[in-house]
């Protein structure tokens, strides 16, 4: 088997230009990797329009890097005429009748969406294990779970299946998939990307992302798919970010919460970001340890925030209009009762009665009111931060990967997304990268930007991309 | 908070989840998550709500009404109609 | 026997005459095919987002301002949440914390004197979809889905059923005004609910809801016979029930809908798929000088100009009618413009059963015609017909009464002295000091000319033949 798809994008690209491979030998292969993968990353294949369209691209000029190149994308963001199913039986048999606007923005540069990639149901976990079609295995080593919710997405990059895909994150759910398989993961500054087909789970904190294999491939993708759209409201007009805004700066001044520390997250993981620290303060950087109180609060204000919106966004699956319906009811409370208990599983059904609780009348003050209070604190907290130093830096996760089968309490789901959290709640971009392993599997940290400033987060996790590869010319 | 039963039952009614056959299991897990949720009861604070993270204000502009008025064929979405309308059976005979 | 005061509360539901809805870019226009003027925002696909129709709020802000609220310069939306087969997204998009408009009231007059009905709040939110059940089926059509429209609550401060109808008599003649609502019951772009109670102390009994009733006059009907009930059970030991209840219009009654036990739980929150919305001072102050003088302060104009009562109310029974009048509006003229605007083309209007925007008629040439001097009543009213009708220009219309008018003076002195041969004892009677005879002597010749002579002219020669 060749292994095209292997190759950076800028080799694939240059092989591409000069007409040594089409478009359809990069699909083809994809198509033969995935038969024989048992990954179980993609839920629908997408393998006959990319192939039609993988011909339609050999008239077109190879005009940007990322032409021609197969991507993966999460089941929950809308593709016309395919399943999106967000990984839950309530939506197994719906296609959707549009294109997200992410979805339009790869078929602009001439992209091929080549499938679907499993996730955890409506993104709610963060093993791959509540999806409806099965767990998604961990390519670097089977028995662990590749993270989630965009476990699909980084099996299908990290498995060597496509070179990029794209992922949603609303706590975490790119950043702790992409720590666990090794990749580069992005939570853009939210309103960054418009979320127009991305099937809501909480929408003040839901955002699409790239992941990749690498720094640059991803700021190429981040690229493609930024800038303000009229069809979301919440874009920023902000400047759309563009690869040439990379530049290198000399030093970075990069503050480090002392909550890291903490007891909660592994020992492992730990020692494996205070050597990251190391490097980076060899190589000339300002490294500080800061307070960020309110960082404590990030997994109850998450339970809160995001599971009450959760519940309210999930009021439209009611088999009213599409999905799953009920066969035996009695009348129209007796069929949504019927259709939702059957098609949700267990998680999200959990999940969306927290949600519901917290929102309700009598607790709708003392819990929810109360989470945006707290949440404005600590983007405030965060804020300050930012105002002295250029780039917050944290350990990926609290553990390394997850055995897959294992029996988690209720709470599981969301301690891996202690130190993710926080930056959703104040929207500011993070990105997490690989830094060392450990039994072979791979630890992340996560570096966290300014509002709209990719930029520098991308140029340092460049440098930093190098410091861990033990180059010698950074 | 300590949360009761009854609570849980009412919720569900909300949220239209038939949890019966599982209310204790529900309930302990329900509990379990409460007690995290649990820990910002107490967290004293005195802000404005944050609803979204840039609260991206929409300054009311002159009377501009919705731009490119679109439709879309509502049969592709339902995939019959009958005499145009989509069609709900409330019961079964 | 103890006396049992009823408090009303009324919510009123209009919708906005908008281009687009209220989060969606469908058309917002009335079409009696189902499920035409929908997108996939109106059905609740996943992955879809609202959009901000800005002329939505635009006319919401007008009317808050014509009801004196006060005005919320930075507003989000909520989410009201609750399953039903009319409710696509299982939530609606309203205004629970921060209406557009608040704390505001308007005056009406009972019984002489003038009373402020205080409102509570005026706020934005979207339309379910139409529901229709036949048997075992609903059917749904998703064109009302999604349409801007403006609840306007009062506080429990109406007092019977005549001031609920004066109450909603106004508001409809407000929003008709500002042109921000078609406002027809019938057609339901407006809609009321009441919420009555009756109590023989201060304390507010418990309150009954009534549902959608279809028009002011079963509004009325309802809330007079939901006092009878509520007191008949109270005066008989009784306890009211907490209830929505239904208007039966062949009844005239209300039945009973169905029991509020236990609240309805709405889990109303911030709706963060919207932004905050930020109106400035100078938004209201654009808005306030662009707004339509409103019927009360019409009518105190009016008056001042001289125009008598009935034709007053006659003009202002009709927004268009007034609109017309007003544009053309100058104190010297404005007696005479309102005269013909209402024995011409009001009872035009009423006779065919239309409006003016489908006669051919324009304001300018009304304007022009009724400044034409040389015309007699009756030559206006002629052309005004034609006008109306379409049938030729205004200047055509002038060339040809002219041509076929008599200015010649022998003619006319022909036509005065047959009268005057004809009438020879009122020409003595005249002669002999009895004036009031030369009208008769007019109106004779102007019947004999068909009306074809300039009455002014046949005045003066009438005048130097009999002297």
């Amino acid at each position: 088997m060749k292994n095209l798809l292997d190759l950076e994008l800028k080799k694939i690209n240059q092989m591409l230009k000069e007409g040594v491979i089409m478009p359809i030998d990069l699909v083809e292969e994809f198509a033969k990797k995935v038969v024989a993968s048992d990954l179980n990353a993609f839920i629908t294949l997408n393998l006959d329009e990319a192939r039609k369209q993988a011909r339609l691209l050999e008239k077109k000029e190879v005009d940007n890097i990322l032409f021609g190149i197969p991507i993966a994308v999460k089941d929950n963001i809308v593709l016309q005429g395919v399943p999106t199913t967000c990984g839950s039986k309530i939506l197994e048999n719906y296609i959707s009748v549009f294109d997200a606007t992410v979805v339009k923005k790869l078929k602009e540069k001439n992209m091929i969406i080549v499938g679907k990639t499993n996730m955890d149901e409506f993104a709610m976990g963060g093993t791959g294990e509540t999806s409806y079609f099965g767990p998604t295995k961990n390519p670097l080593n089977k028995n662990f779970s590749p993270g989630g919710s965009s476990s699909g997405s980084a099996a299908a990059v990290a498995g060597g299946l496509t070179p990029l895909a794209l992922g949603s994150d609303t706590g975490g759910s790119i950043r702790e998939p992409a720590a666990f398989c090794g990749l580069v993961g992005l939570n853009p500054t939210y309103g960054r990307i418009s979320r127009y087909g991305l099937v809501a789970f909480a929408s003040s904190l839901d955002q699409i992302g790239p992941m990749s294999r690498n720094v640059i491939e991803n700021a190429h993708l981040f690229a493609a798919i930024n800038g303000p759209s009229d069809d979301d409201l919440n874009t920023s007009s902000e400047k759309p970010f563009s690869v040439d805004d990379i530049t290198k700066k000399e030093k970075y001044r990069i503050a480090i919460p002392r909550f890291c520390l903490t007891k909660i997250i592994n020992a492992d993981v730990v020692s494996v970001f205070l050597n990251c620290l190391d490097k980076i303060k060899a190589a000339g950087h300002q490294v500080d340890f800061v307070e960020v109180p309110f960082m404590k609060y990030a997994i109850p204000l998450y339970q809160v925030i995001a599971l009450a919106e959760a519940s309210s966004n999930l009021l439209r699956f009611d088999g009213i209009k599409y999905g799953y319906q009920t066969e035996n009811y009695q009348d129209y409370d007796d069929f949504v009762t019927k259709t939702r208990t059957a098609g949700f599983g267990t998680e999200v059904k959990r999940r969306i009665m927290v949600g519901t609780y917290v929102l309700s009348s009598e607790n709708v003050d003392v819990y929810y009111k109360k989470a945006l209070q707290v949440r404005r604190e600590l983007t405030d907290e965060i804020k300050a931060v930012f105002q002295q130093y250029d780039l917050i830096m944290t350990p990926a996760t609290v553990s390394t990967s997850l055995i897959l089968g294992k029996k988690r309490e209720p709470n599981e789901s969301f301690l891996q997304d202690l130190l993710a959290i926080p930056f959703s709640m104040s929207g500011h971009p993070s990105l997490v990268m690989p830094a060392d392993k450990i039994d072979n599997m791979p630890i992340g940290v996560q570096i966290a930007g300014r509002y709209y400033d990719e930029k520098t987060i991308y140029a340092f996790a460049l440098e930093l991309e190098a410091l861990v590869r033990g180059d010698e010319s950074v | 908070m300590a949360v009761k039963k009854e609570k849980i039952r009412h919720v569900s009614k909300l949220c239209k989840i038939d949890i019966e056959d599982n209310l204790d299991k529900y309930y302990q897990e329900f509990s379990i998550i409460m007690e995290s949720v649990d820990k910002i009861l107490n967290v004293d604070v005195d802000k404005d709500m944050l609803i979204t993270p840039n609260q991206s204000i929409n300054r009311f502009y002159k009377n501009e009404s919705c731009q490119n008025l679109k439709t879309i064929d509502v049969k592709k979405v339902f995939g019959k109609l009958e005499k145009g309308y989509h069609v709900f059976k409330r019961w079964q005979k | 026997m103890r006396v049992y005061k009823p408090t009303i509360g009324m919510e009123i539901h209009a919708e906005l005459k908008t281009e687009g809805k209220m989060f969606s870019n469908a058309p917002n226009c009335f079409s009696a095919k189902p499920n035409i003027n929908v997108n996939l925002i109106d059905i609740a696909l996943p992955g879809t987002l609202p959009q901000l129709n800005h002329e939505a709020i635009e006319l919401a802000l007008k009317a808050a301002l014509a009801l004196n609220c006060k005005i919320n310069k930075k507003m989000h939306f909520d989410r009201k949440n609750y399953f039903y087969l009319d409710l696509p997204k299982g939530y609606q998009i309203t205004q629970h914390n921060t209406p557009i408009g608040y704390d505001g009231y308007i005056e009406i007059e009972i019984g002489g004197k003038r009373k402020k009905i205080a409102i509570e709040c005026v706020h934005i939110e979207e339309d379910t979809c139409k529901s229709i059940h036949e048997d075992d089926k609903t059917y749904l059509d998703y064109n009302r889905a999604g349409i801007p429209l403006i609840e306007i609550v009062t506080k429990p401060v109406i007092e019977s059923a005549e001031e609920v109808k004066l109450y909603l008599t106004k508001v409809r003649e407000i929003l008709r005004y500002l042109d921000v609502s078609d406002v027809k019951m019938e057609e339901g772009s407006m809609r009321c609910e009441a919420n009555v109670s009756i109590s023989d102390t201060n304390k507010l009994g418990t309150k009954v809801e009534i549902k959608n009733v279809g028009s002011i006059s079963y509004v009325v009907s309802a809330i007079e016979y939901e006092t009878k009930r509520q007191k008949e059970i109270l005066s008989s030991g009784g306890q009211i029930k907490s209830q929505t209840r239904r208007y039966v219009e062949n009844k005239k009654k209300t039945e009973l809908l169905r029991e509020k036990e236990g609240k309805n739980d709405y889990r109303y929150f911030p709706e963060s798929d919207l932004p905050l919305v930020e109106i400035s001072e100078e938004d209201i102050m654009r808005i306030k000088e662009a707004m339509p003088i409103l019927p009360d302060q019409l009518y105190n104009k009016y008056q001042q100009a001289g125009i008598n009562e009935p034709t007053i109310k006659a003009i202002l029974s009709s927004r268009e009618l007034a609109a017309f009048f007003e544009e053309i509006y100058d104190q010297k003229t404005a007696p005479i413009a309102a005269k013909y605007l209402v024995s011409g083309v009001l009872k035009y209007l009423n006779k065919h059963g239309l409006t003016l925007k489908e006669t051919k008629l324009t304001a300018k040439d009304f304007n022009e015609l009724i400044k034409q001097a040389e015309l007699n009543d009756q030559q206006i009213q002629a052309i005004l017909e034609n006008l109306l009708l379409g049938k030729g220009s205004l200047k055509e219309n002038l060339k040809q009464i002219k041509e076929g008018s008599i200015s010649n003076e022998d003619e006319i002195l022909t036509i005065i002295n047959e009268v005057m041969a004809e009438n020879k004892k009122e020409v003595a009677s005249y002669r002999d000091g009895n004036e009031r005879v030369l009208k008769y002597l007019m109106g004779q010749i102007m019947k004999k000319s068909k009306g074809k002579i300039d009455p002014q002219k046949a005045h003066q020669l009438l005048l130097s033949q009999l002297s």
